[in-house]
């Protein structure tokens, strides 16, 4: 039951944002020496590398700030997350699991179908993961939320 | 669980916000297990009976 220095959701949200935005000027601002002083004309793959540098770095800084703000949560705060993510997690795998069966068993017509009705126009694989990361997403913060009304 | 925390952190004149700075956890924590809805890890049992000076089964009962 070992807490850390207090972290709080919002804090570790922030931090990550910021440190974000500086890599993110730092990614750019390699881009930009690299096209103007480096002779890199090929503006695609700059923008490219740059962008996966760029979700690299978010990714290790929400990494390093989500393991800090878990380490200074309390016990009940963690079985909250732990059972929403266990149970809401679930149940949205399991919706997302529909859409895929119902999009492979119609050979991807419903999937097109689906995107164009929401107007969505980026790439299928896109799709895909806001599609399985919705409903989790959803689901976890319906959970947390009944998990914390049925313990108050 | 049952537990008499809510006595005995009246006995104290401790609010729930008071309890739950000395055990290092969100009032929120502190006020699901006096309701019963949450019961604590073991380590945290200890700590919450370190605070009143009494041993573990004195403050909860199955």
């Amino acid at each position: 039951m070992t807490t850390k220095k207090k972290i709080s959701f919002t804090g570790a949200l922030f931090r990550i944002l910021g440190f974000s935005l500086l890599g993110g000027m730092a990614v750019g601002a390699l881009s930009a020496v690299l096209m103007l002083e480096g002779g890199v004309t090929d503006r695609t793959s700059i923008l490219a590398t740059a962008g996966a540098l760029m979700g690299a770095v978010m990714i290790v800084v929400a990494g390093v700030y989500s393991i800090r703000w878990w380490q200074s949560v309390d016990e009940a705060v963690r079985h909250a997350h732990a059972w929403a993510w266990y149970w809401g997690g679930s149940a949205g795998l399991a919706i997302s699991t529909l859409f895929f069966i119902v999009f492979t068993v119609t050979d991807g017509v419903v999937a097109r179908a689906l995107m164009q009705k929401l107007g969505y126009e980026g790439g299928a694989v896109e799709f895909g993961m806001i599609l399985t990361a919705g409903p989790m997403l959803l689901g976890y913060g319906i959970a947390w939320g009944i998990w914390w009304l049925r313990h108050r | 669980m049952k537990n008499r925390l809510k006595v005995l952190r009246a006995e104290l004149n401790l609010s729930q916000a008071d309890l739950a700075q000395k055990l290092d956890v969100s009032r929120q924590t502190v006020n699901a297990i006096e309701t019963e809805k949450y019961d604590p890890s073991l380590p945290l049992a200890f700590k919450i009976a370190d605070v009143f000076a009494l041993k573990i089964e004195d403050i909860f009962q199955p």
